[in-house]
């Protein structure tokens, strides 16, 4: 049983190990304070990096999969939309999708474990929080193009702004590919 | 990383790199590689509008790491270490999203910010040897000798009803937190 004062999780029924944490904050006349990670909350992750990314409106970033390292978000300011596909071979949700909306006005983190693929589609500018599990290794930064009608992820948008690497991101079938021999590489023996 | 000097001894300005591109930035807030000397475990966020003041406050037993997202704000700060209890020296920071840096605050220095504009803050905490308890004084207190920017701010209820700094000393006596450097 968790103690009354660590935040109410819930699953996303679509994808295993995805987790909703719904942060409580607190608000008077000097703003709003909002706790939004502690380690005694026992999340299973133990971030090593945080990072700050501030996204202009119609910005998308992703589509991104990593074999090794799990991702904590929290939107500070804004409004986004996280694309989600399980990617897992043998997943008991392997192949299914979700779109999760986040506002910064319903203060919310989201844990996504390895495997999973996901985008954000920043809908107003934002400001968001990304703590990570391991540091940053490009080899363990996949993706796949945002656009791709095998990803069955049905953006709100037609022309977002990406960066050059997710413009030029290559199929889903081929990331498919490349993420299995990751993840059998990243499984201990 | 390099730091940018002492504006108090063991208060550390940390320079963080904003990497900026079409879509916005990217920041590294911290890494637990960079050898901060502190071991962070939790990460609170305050959203402030002008005019507003946090603080001022005093951890023990526990030292802060705070970054400041967006706007632009003044941190006021009171080294109240030592035996005997004595104010060691105040003086105030600039912090702006122009110029990110990381401001680590050891232990037994009294803080506050005064917020010039909306803005967003992370303050993360590293594990203390026992729970902290709330401690702090007004931060108008003449004895602390930080030269605000303003006379007047917005407070919280908790932070409007903080005892005078003789307070504070008195209550600091009661705990006498061992810091670095002292025989315990």
């Amino acid at each position: 049983m968790m103690p009354d004062h660590w935040p109410r999780r819930s699953k996303v029924p679509e994808i295993a190990g995805v987790e909703r944490i719904h942060l409580e904050s607190h608000a008077d006349a000097g703003g709003v304070s909002t706790q939004v990670f502690h380690r005694e909350w026992q999340l299973g992750i133990h971030p090593v990096q945080w990072n700050a990314v501030q996204s202009e409106a119609n910005v998308l970033r992703g589509v991104h999969v990593h074999a090794v390292h799990e991702d904590y978000i929290v939107l500070l300011k804004g409004q986004t939309l996280v694309g989600l596909r399980d990617l897992r071979p043998g997943a008991p949700t392997e192949g299914n999708t979700a779109v999760l909306e986040l506002k910064a006005e319903l203060l919310e983190a989201v844990r996504i474990p390895p495997g999973v693929a996901h985008g954000f589609y920043f809908t107003r500018s934002s400001l968001h929080l990304n703590a990570v599990s391991h540091y940053w290794n490009l080899a363990d930064e996949l993706g796949c193009h945002w656009a791709d009608p095998q990803l069955r992820l049905d953006w709100p948008v037609r022309e977002p702004l990406l960066s050059q690497r997710d413009a030029s991101a290559g199929s889903l079938r081929d990331l498919v590919d490349t993420l299995r021999t990751r993840l059998q590489e990243a499984t201990p023996s | 990383m390099e730091g940018w000097g002492e504006p108090l001894e063991g208060v550390r300005l940390q320079p963080l790199t904003v990497h900026p591109d079409h879509r916005g930035t990217f920041t590294e807030v911290f890494r637990e590689s960079w050898n901060t000397g502190i071991e962070l475990e939790g990460w609170d966020m305050l959203s402030t509008e002008p005019g507003a003041l946090w603080g001022v406050h005093l951890r023990a037993w526990s030292d802060c790491y705070l970054v400041l997202l967006q706007g632009r704000a003044t941190a006021g700060l009171c080294d109240l270490r030592g035996q005997p209890l004595a104010r060691r020296g105040s003086t105030v920071v600039e912090l702006s999203d122009e110029a990110r840096v990381a401001l680590i605050i050891p232990r037994g220095v009294a803080h506050g910010l005064y917020f010039h504009e909306p803005s967003v803050l992370v303050i993360a905490t590293s594990r203390g040897r026992q729970p902290e308890r709330g401690l702090g004084c007004a931060w108008d207190d003449p004895a602390l000798e930080i030269p605000w920017p303003s006379t007047h701010a917005r407070l919280s209820p908790r932070d409007a009803a903080l005892p005078p700094l003789a307070e504070l000393r008195e209550a600091l006596a009661a705990i006498t937190p061992p810091y670095p450097g002292e025989v315990t």
